[in-house]
């Protein structure tokens, strides 16, 4: 057997979704726009793991 | 994941995607975040409502009767995210263990479509940490981390 490196397909490719680039939804880079998500997320990160 | 899905928008860093729910509560605008944590290579998914004032909440159980089909969609960005940046691995956990037991049961439903794409694990508690262990699908996770499959095996 031989491995390889394969770009994993896309959702437009798997499942054929209508996926549109908004240039608007750009005014939100670099913006959290779920800050209590992040803060919890921050706390089970701090805790993880990894084997 | 043979499910009916909503088309998307993505920003240009394709790390933001939005859909419009639609259904008896009228549109529901539904924003998807990637973003990184502290921990390299690890992206947290938050998912929620955005609210008229543009602000977004993710605790908002919307009742517009297409869950399945919000699911799926969130699942398709999972899928467009981590093609374009396959090294990252996805951090998914519902705003509450119910909702993060109804991710379960998406994954556990989807299991064998989305095993040949992508190595799931959960996340369980031990010793006062979080260990991070293959997904199995009767147990309550803490949350869920999935990581694309990038190596084939040809003959």
């Amino acid at each position: 057997m031989k491995k390889s490196v394969t770009r994993p397909v896309g959702a437009k490719e798997k499942f054929g979704v209508n996926i549109t680039v908004n240039k608007d939804l750009d005014r939100y880079a670099g913006k959290d726009l779920f800050p209590r998500k992040t803060e919890e997320i921050k706390k089970i990160v701090a805790k993880l793991t990894f084997r | 994941m043979n499910y009916p899905k909503y088309d998307l928008e993505v920003s240009t860093s394709e790390d933001l995607f939005e859909f419009v729910s639609s259904g008896p509560k009228g549109t529901i605008e539904k924003t998807i975040q990637f973003r990184e944590t502290e921990r390299p290579l690890l992206y947290n998914l938050a998912f929620g409502d955005k609210k008229e004032d543009g602000s977004i909440d993710d605790g908002i159980i919307s009742g517009n009767e297409d869950m399945e089909k919000v699911l799926a969609t969130v699942a398709t960005t999972v899928y467009e995210y981590t093609s374009t940046f396959p090294d990252r691995q996805i951090l998914i956990s519902g705003s509450t263990p119910s909702r993060t037991r109804l991710y379960r049961m998406a994954i556990s439903k989807n299991y064998d479509e989305l095993n040949n794409d992508f190595h799931i694990f959960g996340l369980v508690r031990k010793d006062g940490h979080f260990e991070k262990v293959p997904f199995e699908g009767n147990f309550d996770y803490i949350a869920f981390i999935v990581e694309r499959k990038t190596l084939k095996l040809e003959p």
